[in-house]
């Protein structure tokens, strides 16, 4: 598992000197956490209240990060 | 005496709520950090230009290896959890002390970062960009440090024989603690050194 | 004495359990905590109270001539500070929710008894240094926006720090309530049997848990904004002033919300044991506390209406605020339907309960006037705003402390409070408070700005009233407080159930024993079984 890990960091950094795209690297980075938060913290094994106030901060986050963007990005006078 | 403390827990409920408390605590890291990831999203959005100049300044070098070193000892850690769920103490001290010294690996890199920075006159109020970086990186920093200090108590624990394969809660909990260091790294370093 | 003499079940009440103020402060018994709890945030309570009496004094004529602008710019700092941070968000929670919590769900304690006192501890500190820079003084207001209090002169810094130390109390203390909630409740107390104060309490818990660290950062990013010179909130290097108040509200709005359910609990509690009737829709109350939760974490701009904001964002939280009104309205109908065809008892729990269920539906509902775009362009940051606030807040929330006070009293500290005492004091509090607060909606309709010192000559006559029912309302704290304290010596000794309640901590003595049951019980019904022939 840390192979691949490690292998996948390295990869990403190769890709950057050419043409880049932020889904990717972001889509990467969600994977190796994945995979910490599944096997290295044994999330895989936890029952589901540890799941669910695993995943929920995730969700106040995207809640959080989404409507600023969209207050932000939707101003008629833009800051 | 007749402190009757007899409805103590069983020693496993005791374990499954002593780390039931600290994913809710990671919890709270994600939401702290998530204010300063929302910043950055906001910025980001606002002046991709700076955002792509700039973060040239950034060592990807540097970066690449601490997130090298980080995971790597995310793997340590795991392997001195369990370790010492099977009661084997020395391996569990050696894993707790490869992972301590990588933190001050981590740490090491970061200062000859930051004094690079400081050299050629970048400061946290250079830019938003570099003050992004500086609060992200600095905030992270801050519990790389935290994460070292519980691990080197559990350490000297360990050493003190406290822990065994009945008993190994606060090691566990100190590791599900220096995942999260890892975790939040990992998101960091595409968004702030790889983003071009 | 005639103790029992059968030797593991001598029952000492907890608060003779250890004696002296060094056993109190590190005691990791969650009864003694409460009460550290209780007395901390009255004490609080009464001192931001006498402020505002300071500032309706100011109010009674329209010049400045008690206080300049700039002290009555203190005042509400101090006022709203204080109140805040002091006294309603740690409030109804660390203290009734640190005693009740355990013996409700029949645990002997929470889960993590000694971060429960280091939470304590952190409460202290966070008061010790916000109040020191408070009195520096501060004049932010307590929502210290920038730009303002990134360059203003007081120290904000140092104001910012202590509101964090505080965060960081309210964060272990819901993370020790969830834990305990989840892994503690005794055999047979399953989710559906719960009291509902514990429903509550969860709900109010989970918004602690991962609302606070938002301020965190917020209040983490304003500090660098003042020490390194960071400019997320300065136009000048491309930061955003109004970012500020979106991280502010994304917590600030779920706060309000920690500050009213667990006082909606606490109603919960009341009603079925003085109406001698089942509560009515259990779960639609319990999951309403859920839902409330929820949806409080998607209305945080509707406190930014006018600062900016764009129209498209504007009017998505304007909807979403409107949801919000439907859970809390479940549990009005909810409430009134209990009380229809109960047998009423009017003691003074009862008596705040009741006033809690008109008065919070009155602030509820002008709620809604500021969710309304257009009307809130009108009343934003006028005096409707400040009588909406005060409704919830004193109306539902104080209403809701001051009843489980005379609830749980016998239960806490095994004595009886004159009980007409405290319904004189009841109907003070209750008149003084409407004479205060209901003439604020007209006079924010009419364009009184808030946190002003001074006001045209026109709105004198309402103001003037305002004033006179501060004092009112004063008097009767003033009564009840006494009437409770006095109680402490005087009162009688307690029975073990005096309202006839079936809830868990009801079935042990008044005070409890320190470990609280002798046995863990074993739950086999729920809570709100009254009225059944049995």
């Amino acid at each position: 598992m840390l192979m691949i890990l490690t292998a996948i960091t390295v990869s990403v950094s190769y890709v950057d000197v050419g043409i880049f795209n932020i889904i990717v690297a972001m889509s990467v980075a969600s994977v190796k956490a994945t995979l910490v938060a599944l096997f290295f913290m044994h999330l895989k094994f936890e029952d589901r209240i540890t799941w669910a106030f695993a995943i929920f901060p995730l969700v106040l986050l995207f809640l959080l990060i989404g409507m600023t963007i969209l207050d932000t990005f939707t101003r008629i006078f833009p800051v | 005496m007749d402190h009757s403390h007899g409805h103590q827990m069983d020693p496993g409920e005791a374990y499954s709520t002593s780390k039931l408390g600290m994913w809710l605590f990671l919890g709270t890291e994600i939401m702290l950090f998530g204010g300063l990831f929302a910043a950055y999203a906001i910025f980001r959005s606002k002046y991709p230009e700076m955002f792509l100049e700039q973060h040239r300044e950034l060592n990807r070098e540097m970066g690449a290896i601490n997130t090298c070193i980080l995971i790597f000892s995310s793997m340590t850690m795991a392997i001195g959890v369990t370790a010492i769920q099977r009661g084997k103490q020395k391996l569990t001290s050696i894993m707790l002390l490869i992972t301590i010294l990588c933190g001050f690996a981590f740490a090491g890199v970061k200062y000859v970062e930051y004094g690079a920075k400081f050299s050629h006159h970048i400061y946290p109020d250079t830019s938003i960009f570099f003050s992004l970086y500086f609060m992200l990186t600095g905030l992270h920093m801050l519990h790389v440090f935290i994460g070292i200090a519980i691990l080197s108590t559990m350490l000297v624990l360990t050493m003190k024989g406290k822990f065994n394969q009945k008993y190994s809660t606060p090691v566990e909990l100190g590791g599900l603690y220096w995942h999260l260091v890892d975790l939040i790294w990992i998101y960091l370093f595409p968004l702030l050194y790889l983003i071009g | 004495m005639a103790n029992n003499t059968i030797a593991e079940h001598v029952y000492v009440p907890f608060l003779e359990e250890k004696k002296g103020i060094l056993s109190w402060l590190t005691t990791t018994d969650h009864k003694k905590i409460g009460i550290l709890y209780l007395v901390s945030v009255s004490f609080f309570f009464l001192i931001a109270g006498t402020i505002a009496l300071l500032m309706r004094f100011e109010l009674l004529t329209p010049e400045a001539d008690f206080v300049s602008p700039h002290v009555y710019n203190v005042l509400f700092t101090l006022h709203g500070s204080i109140m805040v941070f002091f006294f309603i968000v740690p409030g109804l929670a660390a203290s009734f929710g640190n005693f009740l919590i355990p013996l409700m769900i029949g645990a002997p304690d929470v889960a993590f008894p000694k971060l429960n006192i280091g939470s304590y501890w952190l409460y202290i500190l966070g008061t010790i240094i916000l109040l020191f820079a408070l009195l520096k003084p501060a004049d932010t207001g307590w929502t210290f926006y920038t730009p303002y209090s990134a360059n203003t002169d007081t120290d904000v810094v140092l104001m910012t720090f202590g509101v964090f130390v505080l965060g960081f109390s309210s964060i272990l203390t819901g993370l020790n309530f969830i834990v305990t909630i989840h892994k503690m409740r005794a055999p047979g107390m399953t989710w559906h049997r719960l009291p509902l104060f514990i429903w509550a309490s969860y709900a109010t818990a989970i918004l602690q848990l991962l609302a606070t660290p938002v301020v965190g950062i917020t209040l983490l990013l304003l500090i660098a904004e003042r020490t390194l010179g960071v400019g997320f909130f300065d136009p000048a290097k491309g930061g955003d002033p109004v970012l500020f108040q979106n991280f502010f509200w994304f917590y600030s709005h779920p706060a309000v919300y920690i500050m009213i359910i667990p006082a909606m609990g606490v109603i919960s509690e009341i009603i079925p044991v003085f109406a001698r009737k089942p509560i009515f829709g259990y779960k639609a109350i319990a999951y309403s506390s859920l839902g409330i939760a929820f949806i409080s974490f998607l209305v945080w701009a509707h406190h930014m209406f006018t600062s900016g904001i764009s129209e498209v964002a504007a009017t998505i939280f304007s909807f979403l605020t409107f949801l919000v009104a439907i859970p809390t309205a479940i549990k009005v109908f909810n409430w009134t339907a209990t009380l229809y065809k109960g047998s009423i008892q009017l003691q003074s729990p009862m008596l705040y309960a009741l006033g809690f269920i008109f008065l919070f539906t009155i602030g509820g509902l002008t709620g809604l006037f500021l969710g309304a775009l257009a009307a809130d362009i009108h009343l934003h940051d006028t005096y409707f705003v400040v009588a909406h606030m005060h409704y919830v807040m004193i109306g539902g929330t104080v209403m809701g402390f001051f009843g489980a006070l005379h609830f749980w009293y016998p239960k806490w500290f095994g004595k009886m409070f004159n009980e007409t005492v405290a319904k004189v004091a009841w109907f003070l509090i209750f008149v003084g408070f409407n004479v205060t607060f209901f003439p604020q909606f007209f006079l924010g309709v009419e364009g009184m700005p808030r946190r002003y010192a001074t006001y045209p000559q026109e709105f004198k006559s309402l103001m003037s009233l305002s004033t006179y029912g501060s004092w009112i309302l004063g008097v009767g704290i003033l009564i009840m407080t006494v009437n409770l304290i006095a109680a402490l010596f005087n009162g009688e000794k307690a029975p073990q159930n005096p309202y006839g309640s079936l809830s868990l901590e009801w079935q042990v003595p008044s005070p409890p024993p320190h470990e609280n049951f002798h046995e863990i019980p074993h739950v086999t019904d729920w809570t709100y079984g009254y009225g059944k022939k049995s």
